[in-house]
């Protein structure tokens, strides 16, 4: 139904547009004069009239086969009230007219003699000096001149104000003579971006053949339309040009439409190639050689016929096209390609004598059609083109940040592996530095102080406190020092010997930690310092029999609690002076770790409490 | 018959005062020192002693091939590394070339002497931390070949140790003689040496243990 419908819309459209193109020719002002008599020789003593009606085509009447020139008088009454400027009118004509009223010469159309200025089709308005238009009778004659001989008409004929006739002049005058220059105009444009863009991408032939067919347009329109073609001999080589122009718009038309619908037909489009340029080539040599006359008769007669014939081809093509996918761009090809071949017919009607002649050319009105929905077309594939790159640039885009993401990824993850690596090795060979390096020193050191019986000297403290301190670090780094409570027992098993020799019995309860617990590093270090500077403030201050350590974590406060207690002497009360260092130090400490430190002098013994969030 | 002892340190003071602490050790006697892997050597392959005390960085050298050698030629020798700190690196390295304790340089003639008689006695020396290393390592199922390398009670006496207990305690709590404590870590070092010479899945274990790689 709905395809029934678009069909229906489309055959309508085709009869709407070739009526209105009819119409448009057929809007003649009232009042003309179409009793005339003509004669085949200039006027003068002997001269034989013939009544004759306008319009006048000469071709109709086989007398008149070799006549190059037509005189034509009318006669008729004016009205001599009127005051305003006249003007003669001639609605159409062949190929030129000179015209004289009541014996005076009132202008002519161009050249009468070869290369005659060609009007045919066009109107010739010529103004009349008021006291030439007499009141009551007049006499205008008219010398009509055909090219070739035998192929001239004359149309109507209007005498009347000047002010009256103009509007409808220009009318006629913008219908066959502007409106055609400005489709040539429009073709070379149109041709423009499509050359280009061929030229830019040779391989996209679509767009050479859009361009040629708007060019060979614009060449065929140009030798209807152009008015002083050169050449005196050289009429029917121009009627050639013009046909060659529209047989080869076909061709690239049907290349056009090849590639637009995807069609490959490689030996078609070679045999069109040889009827086209090898029929207008021996066209042209039969014209130069033998007889230019007879060669534009054949021309019309056989070379137009088989050129329009030609393009029946696209218009089945897009017909079927349409007929199995009835889309948009199809829809307007079939619309304005199928009217050009009506309009077309017609004009192959009239060339051949079976359409009166008068009205010119229609094909130039349907021409523009189909080379602007072609240019739209193309338009809309570039277009579609450039958002599909875009689209695809922008897909590429995302699959390429998309890519270098996980090689970012991966090379982080990697860059972390190699990292914890090298940290690892690093810290195993500043271990062993330390271990080898300061950490020997200092062993030797502490050796050789012994053997000279130091060991008690203020230097050979210091020593014993840098060696322990250097452990304490080594301790916070090691990989199972990370968990505190292995952390804490190795403080143990460090300190178990010297609590032995003081003769202190050392408890450690580590078991309210969790297996994994950890405070990192740098706290691992400064709880270590803490809990060692308590022991070592019990060895020597406490006089202790007892140490008690216990560190325990609860979950559910998040709050560490590590307890030092001693059964010595506590604190004295109050501190002598100097005293508090080792207390300073702890309190210093615990800031550190960001805890809070309280000391419970017992009495004996002393406990200490670090409680800290972790 | 005292046991005898060699003592190899590159630091002079170091190896002075480490020998000086065995020869006042009436049970104890030296049967050399020296301060490099060649003179070591040289005086092992004379004579394998009881107790081998070994410092890793040598100048023409390192000590763990002294172990490997040693371990190997004589499996009756003792081997104790020395060492500054008894980090884990260290010890670990050192246990799995054959060593079975290990001596801090620092330590007290009290503490060597103690030390050293332990390990002929037949008990071992454990540090937290190469206990608590070596329970991450045992943690995880073993890998097949590897299964009941450890016994359970073997794997308690780690925890212990791992939580800072001494052997008295650990004894106390299992239930069992310090000595047997002694014969369980002494054993743990053994196992533990003959399975890292060559075994690849060791390795694989350990490699388990660095950060990034996947875990189970």
């Amino acid at each position: 139904m709905k395809a029934a419908l678009r069909w229906l819309l489309i055959v309508g459209a085709w009869i709407a547009l070739s009526l209105l193109v009819e119409f448009l020719h057929k809007r003649a002002p009232q009042g003309a004069l179409t009793q005339a008599e003509y004669s085949l020789t200039a006027p003068g003593a002997t001269q034989a009239w013939q009544p004759v009606t306008l319009p006048h085509d000469w071709r109709a009447d086989k007398t008149l086969r070799d006549a190059g020139t037509l005189w034509y008088r009318l006669r008729f009454e004016h009205d001599v009230q009127e005051r305003d400027p006249g003007a003669v009118l001639l609605w159409y004509l062949s190929m030129n007219a000179a015209v004289w009223l009541n014996g005076e010469r009132v202008g002519d159309g161009g050249a009468m003699d070869a290369p005659v200025a060609r009007n045919w089709f066009r109107p010739l308005l010529f103004s009349v000096p008021a006291p030439l238009l007499r009141g009551g009778a007049n006499e205008l004659l008219i010398e009509v001149r055909g090219v070739p001989a035998g192929d001239g008409f004359l149309g109507p004929v209007y005498v009347d104000d000047m002010s009256k006739l103009l509007p409808a002049y220009e009318s006629r005058y913008f219908l066959k003579v502007t409106f055609l220059q400005l489709t040539c105009v429009l073709f070379l444009t149109m041709a423009l971006p499509t050359g280009i863009l061929w030229f830019k991408r040779r391989q996209d032939t679509i767009y050479l053949w859009h361009a040629a067919a708007a060019v060979l347009s614009a060449i065929y329109i140009f030798v209807i339309v152009y008015k002083n073609l050169p050449g005196a001999q050289a009429a029917p080589f121009w009627e050639w040009l013009r046909v060659c122009a529209i047989g080869w718009m076909i061709v690239a038309i049907i290349m056009l439409i090849h590639r637009y619908l995807g069609i490959q037909r490689p030996k078609l489009e070679r045999i069109v190639w040889i009827i086209e340029l090898g029929g207008a080539a021996l066209m042209l040599a039969y014209g130069l050689l033998f007889d230019a006359t007879g060669m534009q008769r054949l021309v019309n007669a056989v070379w137009e016929p088989a050129v329009v014939a030609l393009g029946g081809y696209p218009a089945v093509l897009m017909f079927k096209a349409y007929a199995t996918q009835p889309d948009r761009p199809g829809f307007w090809l079939m619309l304005t390609g199928n009217l050009l071949l009506i309009l077309g017919i017609h004009d192959l009607l009239m060339v051949n004598h079976l359409w009166p002649p008068y009205d010119g050319f229609y094909v130039n009105y349907g021409a523009p059609g189909p080379l602007i929905a072609f240019t739209g077309i193309l338009l809309e594939r570039f277009l579609h083109a450039l958002r599909e790159s875009e689209t695809l640039n922008r897909e590429l885009a995302a699959r390429v940040e998309q890519k270098s993401d996980e090689l970012r990824r991966s090379y982080d993850e990697r860059k972390t592996l190699e990292d914890a690596h090298l940290l690892a090795e690093e810290r195993g060979r500043i271990l062993m530095d330390m271990h080898d390096g300061i950490g020997g020193r200092l062993v030797s050191t502490l050796a050789r102080l012994e053997k000279s019986g130091q060991t008690a000297s203020p230097v050979g403290e210091s020593v014993r406190e840098a060696l322990a301190d250097l452990r304490l670090i080594i301790y916070s780094l090691e990989p199972s020092a990370q968990n505190l409570r292995t952390a804490l027992a190795l403080m143990r098993e460090r300190l178990q010997g010297a609590c032995e020799d003081a003769g202190i019995a050392v408890r450690w309860s580590l078991d309210g930690l969790p297996d994994e617990f950890s405070l990192g590093p740098r706290s691992t270090l400064q709880l270590l310092r803490l809990v060692q500077e308590a022991i070592t403030n019990v060895l020597k201050h406490a006089q202790a029999t007892r140490l008690d350590l216990g560190a325990a974590y609860d979950v559910g406060t998040r709050k560490l609690r590590v307890e030092i207690a001693d059964n010595g002497c506590g604190l004295p009360d109050p501190l002598p002076a100097g005293s508090g260092k080792g207390i300073e130090n702890l309190r210093r400490r615990a800031r550190h770790l960001d805890g809070t430190l309280s000391l419970i002098s017992n009495q004996p013994g002393l406990k200490i409490i670090l409680e800290l969030a972790a | 018959m005292p046991h005898s002892v060699v003592v190899v340190e590159d630091d002079a003071d170091t190896r002075e005062r480490l020998a000086g602490a065995v020869t006042a050790v009436a049970s104890l006697s030296l049967a050399g020192d020296c301060g490099n892997l060649a003179d070591a050597r040289a005086i092992l392959r004379e004579r394998a002693p009881d107790v081998l005390l070994v410092d890793l960085g040598l100048p023409d050298g390192s000590g763990l091939d002294l172990i490997r050698e040693t371990a190997r030629r004589a499996p009756a020798t003792h081997i104790m590394v020395i060492t500054v700190f008894g980090d884990e690196t260290h010890v670990v390295d050192a246990i799995e070339a054959g060593a079975t304790g290990y001596l801090l340089k620092d330590a007290s003639s009290r503490e060597i002497e103690k030390a050293i008689l332990d390990l002929v006695a037949g008990g071992a020396p454990i540090s937290p931390a190469v206990a608590s290393h070596l329970l991450k390592r045992f943690k995880p199922a073993p890998a097949a070949g590897c299964e009941a390398l450890l016994s359970e009670r073997e794997l308690d006496v780690l925890r212990l140790i791992a939580r800072g207990q001494t052997y008295g305690e650990i004894s106390q709590n299992l239930g069992i003689a310090v000595n047997t404590v002694g014969t369980h870590t002494k054993q743990i070092y053994r196992k533990l040496a003959v399975n890292s010479r060559g075994e690849a899945v060791f390795q694989a274990q350990r490699r388990g243990l660095l950060p990034g790689t996947p875990r189970k």
